[in-house]
């Protein structure tokens, strides 16, 4: 069966209308993380429970503006994965009681940024994968911590200005540290399904989601959630945005099933990664006052050794910027 | 020694709107124009955490003489949506104004002697940009008018503001906050008039900032923090001048890494420090524990917000202190320090480093959100001049320090501190071992434990540490009063809640009411005999905080057996104001005793 026959997501068309997350909310303006979690909600449903630890989604969650349609439960910081188990857990023994029907069961969702996923939480997250917890963990990653005033994380790409980043004089280039590969620290637990994800390839998304649903265990995914504050770009272009980074390599679209990975989107020549940071006030240092051609060429070869690497292991020609 | 404080004009603004508004920059160009006219200042910024929509709103406090808290209602309010109007306008003083839009907000009930001043600020906002955006720096055209300070003061904060940016957002703002000005000035409507000193700019800063400039000042050379309000501007601070000041600034995976990363900076020699908010000092707590255990001084600033759990991200609380002195497992030696204010902070920091490296403890320093993050106050010069003593850190062995290539790092001495040494210096090596150990460095546990030979040696390890705290306790400083001595009512405070009660104490004062302040900062370990002797006063005692439990008063009763007649403590997540202190000793006047 090819993957066409295998899922009800064929086109834009074909995303669900009943939406679980009400307008209204309380986010910015252009939030890439609250696009994520909406697309992720109308594949699972209305029947979940979110895990959610401390990020910009926890601000989300103000009454009256609350937009849920779903039930919500708040971790400390480091351990939403570990509160998933025991709400996982505790349907479990429910059911098995015969306390709750089998079909009124929940979807266990761990729903963090990238700060709980990459940084504080990721010793739970591997507890969680090591114990097969039959859960979701949606990570939406605006790559730092947004809430808090946009500070570095390790999911901060290079060359990005944070406030804990900033260029200066004898730190021109911003953040220096290159992001951890998240997808493979879960690839190395082995779960089920690892995806990664972008709201701007909405099918690609919601076939991924609906993939994973069919699969017992962990099943994991990041989410790039473009970030118009942080950022710094016009909130309407967060779809634009997300594209671009796609399109130019830097957010590669892929998935690994039972860790066998595969991209889902190939794209067959990048466009440039400047055409991408020239967007973004993150990325102004780089172009302003004075071209760091060095920084800018560090991020293309990174993209570049990136694709390289993926022609070779997928058999597929594609194009890189420069070379 | 308040007496000619007393004397001066001052005056309150509240500015209030929905996030995104532009309401704490505009609050921040209003103080500026105010400092910068040689008026002293005390500001409360009250946000949100929300991104956009929630109601937020910035109040200045500003006089010719000394100000320090809030000042009493408002006199000038400016509320930029109805909802900040109906939140603010019953606190409008009488004799005060509301400067509003009239398409905006519809001033309903305003109390009879506060005057409504309609500016079209939208209208005017409109002609500079296609959206409104400009509407507050209209807003402050008005206000600068109304207060008749000179319109040039003004244009230098907006251009401060804006300048570096964009030059053409500068003019285009500076031109709409004339209009408002000029619009208000023909209304003939100016209604204070301060004594304005153009030449004399008073510096302003956080509390924040300012201990950010202390540990700088006072050898800082690590820093590390995990995000969290309200503690973030320090790290934000730190790490934009990092190079420029030859420090490190470390930002950790999460508080563990971040303690854990601090006082492994300061086994290794540099003077470290970290920063956090409750929630995060509740992940550090273990490892406050292997400090004093390993004897390796370390400085972590607290920055209190209203708990628990996530509680009020950015709301202020003075509840943090009972985690302080219960930090992680059973007994050890702790410093625990509070300043007031800005000026006290940047002090403060030089002290808890000379202190927690003399004394090889750790120091741990309260700061809290209404002080610390936005809570601007002025602050009269600081004196860099600022001794580093490292303490007992030896490089060269003496007779019988080292015995089979072991230094006796944790020796027992007459002062019960034991010389330190670095790792790499030569002949000094030794482990700075968590379990308990002898004087080399040596476990006591695990082999030993429990057999009778090691039993007084445990108990001599022990006390050793806990006996720093005698040494200590003479070295912190004793409270200080506020007002004159011997008055019918003393208001005991600590930290940031010394403000309101200064405040409250020059106007009661001014009401004959015989009252003065007693203002803690270094709160542990209590120096019993000596606040015994001062607190045994005639007149009846009120304790101020900003907590449920009255943690201070407890930590008074159990240290010292002293026990106050009323309280006043306030847990709503907003500052104290001098209001409530003032309602407080009133009431205990009247021998009934206060909860506000």
């Amino acid at each position: 069966m090819t993957v066409e026959q295998q899922t009800r997501f064929r086109t834009l068309k074909d995303i669900p209308t009943p939406d679980y997350m009400s307008p209204g909310g309380s986010l910015c303006a252009g939030c890439g993380g609250l696009l994520a979690v909406r697309l992720f909600h109308k594949v699972l449903g209305p029947n979940l429970v979110w895990v959610n630890a401390a990020g910009c989604l926890t601000v989300m969650v103000n009454y009256p503006y609350v937009p849920l349609k779903s039930n919500w439960l708040y971790t400390a910081f480091a351990s939403a994965p570990a509160g998933a188990q025991g709400v996982r857990d505790a349907f479990d023994i429910l059911i098995q009681k015969g306390k709750i029907p089998a079909e009124e069961d929940v979807k266990v969702v761990v729903l963090t940024g990238d700060g709980g996923a990459y940084d504080i939480g990721l010793q739970s997250t591997s507890g969680a994968m090591y114990r097969n917890l039959d859960f979701y963990y949606l990570c939406y990653d605006n790559q730092a911590y947004g809430n808090t005033g946009f500070q570095v994380s390790s999911a901060t790409p290079i060359g990005s200005a944070t406030a804990t980043t900033p260029p200066t004089p004898s730190e021109p280039g911003g953040n220096m540290f290159k992001r951890k590969d998240l997808f493979e620290i879960w690839r190395a637990h082995k779960p089920p399904y690892i995806a990664t994800l972008s709201s701007s390839f909405a099918v690609d998304f919601l076939r991924k989601v609906e993939k994973g649903s069919k699969m017992k265990g962990p099943k994991l995914f990041i989410s790039l959630a473009g970030c118009p504050t942080g950022w710094g770009y016009d909130p309407r272009e967060t779809i634009r945005e997300e594209k671009l980074a796609v399109d130019t390599g830097i957010w590669p679209l892929k998935e690994a099933v039972n860790g066998e990975v595969k991209h889902t989107y190939l794209p067959r020549a990048l466009k440039p990664v400047e055409e991408y940071l020239s967007t973004q006030a993150r990325y102004e240092h780089l172009f302003r006052p004075t071209k760091r051609t060095e920084v800018i060429r560090m991020i293309q070869n990174d993209v570049n050794n990136y694709w390289k690497m993926v022609s070779k292991d997928e058999n597929v020609e594609i194009r890189l910027v420069g070379e | 020694m308040e007496n000619d404080e007393t004397k001066g004009a001052e005056v309150t603004i509240r500015l209030g709107a929905a996030a995104g508004d532009g309401i704490q920059s505009a609050g921040e160009m209003m103080m500026k124009v105010l400092a910068r006219s040689g008026l002293y200042i005390s500001t409360y910024n009250g946000n949100q955490s929300l991104i956009r929509g929630g109601h937020v709103w910035f109040h200045i406090h500003a006089g010719t003489r000394k100000v320090y808290s809030l000042g009493y209602g408002i006199d000038f309010l400016v509320p930029l949506t109805q909802l900040a109007f109906d939140q603010h306008f019953e606190s409008v003083n009488t004799g005060g104004a509301v400067i509003y839009d009239p398409s905006i907000v519809k001033p309903h009930d305003l109390q009879q002697g506060v005057r409504g001043i309609p500016v079209p600020l939208g209208e005017i906002a409109l002609k500079y940009d296609k959206r409104p955006i400009m509407k507050n720096t209209v807003a402050l055209g008005a206000l600068t008018s109304n207060l008749g300070v000179k319109f040039e003061v003004l244009a230098d904060a907006i251009t401060d503001q804006f300048g570096r940016k964009n030059p053409g957002v500068a003019e285009s703002n500076i031109k709409a906050a004339r209009e408002g000005y000029d619009l208000v000035k023909n209304l003939g409507a100016q209604s204070f008039e301060l004594k304005y000193d153009y030449s004399c700019t008073k510096p302003v800063l956080t509390a924040d900032y300012a201990f950010a400039l202390g540990a700088v000042n006072a050898g800082c050379r690590f820093y590390a923090a995990y995000p969290m309000s309200p503690a973030s501007p320090i790290v934000h601070w730190m790490a934009s001048h990092a190079k420029q000041l030859g420090l490190t600034v470390f930002l950790g995976e999460d508080e563990i890494s971040v303690i854990n990363a601090t006082i492994g900076a300061s086994y290794a020699g540099a003077r470290a420090m970290c920063g956090t908010s409750g929630g995060g000092f509740a992940l550090m707590q273990e490892a406050v524990g292997e400090a004093a255990m390993t004897e390796t001084p370390v400085v972590v600033v607290d920055v209190m917000r209203a708990g628990p759990s996530t509680g009020l991200p950015t709301k202020t609380s003075q509840g943090d202190l009972n985690m302080m002195l219960g930090i992680s497992q059973d007994d050890f030696p702790r410093i625990i320090l509070a300043p007031r204010d800005s000026a006290d902070s940047f002090y403060t920091a030089g002290r808890a480093f000379n202190l927690a490296e003399r004394y090889q403890v750790p120091a741990i320093i309260l700061l809290d959100f209404a002080i610390g993050d936005g809570g601007y106050s002025t602050v009269e010069g600081l004196d860099p001049s600022f001794t580093v003593d490292r303490g007992k850190v030896v490089s060269v062995p003496s007779p019988g320090a080292v015995s089979g290539g072991w230094f006796r790092r944790f020796a027992l001495t007459d002062d019960n501190i034991s010389p330190r040494s670095f790792p790499g210096t030569p002949d000094l090596m030794f482990v700075a071992k968590t379990d308990e150990h002898d004087e080399w460095g040596h476990d006591l546990s695990d082999v030993n434990s429990g057999l009778k030979e090691f039993l007084p040696l445990r108990v001599k390890m022990h006390e050793k540490r806990m006996k720093k705290l005698e040494s200590i306790k003479k070295e912190l400083r004793l409270p200080e009063i506020f007002g004159p001595t011997g008055a019918d009512i003393t208001i005991v405070t600590w930290g940031s809640s010394a403000n309101p009660a200064r405040e409250a104490v020059q106007r009661l004062r001014m009401q004959g009411v015989s009252v003065n302040s007693l203002e803690f900062t270094d709160l542990y370990p209590l120096n019993e005999s000596e606040i015994k002797r001062i607190l045994q006063v005639p007149g009846k005692k009120v304790a101020l905080e900003a907590n449920y439990t009255g943690q201070f008063e407890t930590l008074l009763k159990r240290e010292t057996g002293i026990i106050m007649d009323a309280h006043i403590r306030k847990y709503d997540g907003e500052p104290i104001y001098p209001s409530e202190v003032e309602k407080g000793v009133l009431s205990l006047r009247k021998e009934v005793h206060a909860v506000v």
